[in-house]
């Protein structure tokens, strides 16, 4: 019995204090760029460490399979939505502070290139799609 | 990702989103998965046909994928404990600067496997890439300099690489242009 | 008891994105921290689900954070291209 709750509590202790490291550090960092290496990294092993924990205090299947599929999902869409957003920041011209070198992609503030590339894509789209039933 | 992965994973998630991975769900879970993966075809990627199975390169495939995931694994931990650390001093060098990386990848897959993996490593968070997709942009803190910077996701890059399908097999246009 | 415990330190996490929330400066970390907040708030719902043992929690906590992933794609591409779906 003894064992059993370290098998819980421990990993929920270890998870909570990423979880809470992570809000430090998008509070603390100072650019936007450096506050997303905080909420994109240490949330994996926080959510993974806290969702084992209930896993084992809940200790019931269909328990199990949902938190199975939330951690899944989270794993496999924080990252997507860390590079979304620091692509669309950039893009839109959010400058970055960059102490330690040179910006090697230099495309700050080039949205419009990148709108005008989709609208163009979408109309050769639509066009395809209007031959197609036509 | 080819249909009957695409299928298969969709009546998993089916069947774990309903709580209980029963036959009758997971079959339920198929029938959908076709129904979805028909209604929406722009899910399934190019060359998303079945292969004829070769037993010794799929072996030395799946071999590739451990490797993959054991350092996956590592890496994680150590970019989590990393940034904990920088989260933590009272003043922390962040060191932040953007680098572009060459790539030697081509495949779309490959290239969402490899944004995705560098967003967990110590260091990395893929920005962007270039509009022929043969550079990623990639924000760096914590790293030495920016050769140290591109150094880890060329080793990233590296690990990707045998699990790339050769361009023989993808279908000869290279998919919608 | 130890879920009290991590109940509260989630709960302060919680606290501090939401001063990010309002803070800003600009829209990206605004979008950040609530795309965060929406993960947070899912580990939160995970601990409620222990600490009451309505396992409806869980679910709470998969369709949030089904929601906040959605949400995070449409705001980034409206941002960036000016449309979400057409």
């Amino acid at each position: 019995m003894d064992d059993f709750r370290l098998a819980r509590d421990l990993p929920i202790l270890f998870g909570a204090f990423f979880v809470l490291t992570a809000a430090i550090g998008v509070v603390r960092f100072p650019d936007l760029y450096s506050r997303l290496h905080a909420s994109s990294k240490l949330v994996t092993l926080g959510s993974a460490g806290i969702f084992l924990g209930v896993a084992f205090a809940l200790s019931d299947a269909a328990a199990f399979t949902r938190l199975a599929a939330v951690l899944l999902f989270q794993f496999l869409t924080t990252p997507l939505s860390a590079y979304l957003i620091a692509q669309a920041a950039y893009l839109r011209g959010l400058p970055p502070i960059l102490t330690g070198g040179v910006d090697e992609w230099g495309a700050l503030g080039r949205a419009d290139e990148v709108a005008q590339a989709d609208r163009e894509a979408q109309r050769l789209l639509a066009a395809e799609s209007g031959e197609d039933e036509g | 990702m080819n249909r009957p992965t695409l299928v298969s994973l969709l009546a998993v998630v089916w069947a774990l989103l309903l709580g209980d991975p029963a036959l009758r769900h997971l079959a339920v879970g198929l029938g959908l998965g076709v129904l979805i993966v028909r209604l929406f075809p722009g899910g399934v990627g190019p060359g998303a046909t079945l292969r004829r199975p070769d037993l010794r390169a799929s072996l030395r495939r799946g071999v590739a994928w451990l490797r993959l995931l054991g350092f996956f694994l590592r890496e994680l931990t150590v970019a989590n404990v990393q940034v904990a650390l920088l989260a933590l001093q009272s003043r922390p060098r962040l060191n932040p600067l953007i680098v572009e990386v060459p790539l030697r990848l081509r495949s779309e897959g490959m290239l969402t496997l490899l944004a995705f993996t560098i967003t967990l490593m110590p260091g990395t968070v893929a920005m962007g890439l270039s509009r022929d997709r043969r550079t990623l942009y990639a924000h760096a803190i914590g790293t030495a300099d920016a050769e140290a910077a591109r150094a880890s996701i060329v080793r990233v890059e590296s690990y990707l690489l045998p699990l790339e399908t050769p361009p023989s097999s993808l279908s000869p246009t290279g998919g919608p242009a | 008891m130890i879920i009290n415990l991590a109940l509260g330190i989630v709960t302060l996490s919680v606290l501090l994105v939401t001063y990010r929330v309002l803070r800003g400066p600009s829209w990206g970390d605004r979008i950040m921290a609530f795309d965060f907040l929406s993960v947070n708030l899912v580990v939160l719902f995970a601990l409620i689900a222990v600490r009451t043992g309505y396992l409806v929690m869980l679910d709470a906590a998969l369709v949030l954070s089904l929601l906040g992933f959605l949400s995070t794609v449409a705001l980034t591409r409206y941002l960036l291209l000016g449309r979400v779906m057409k």
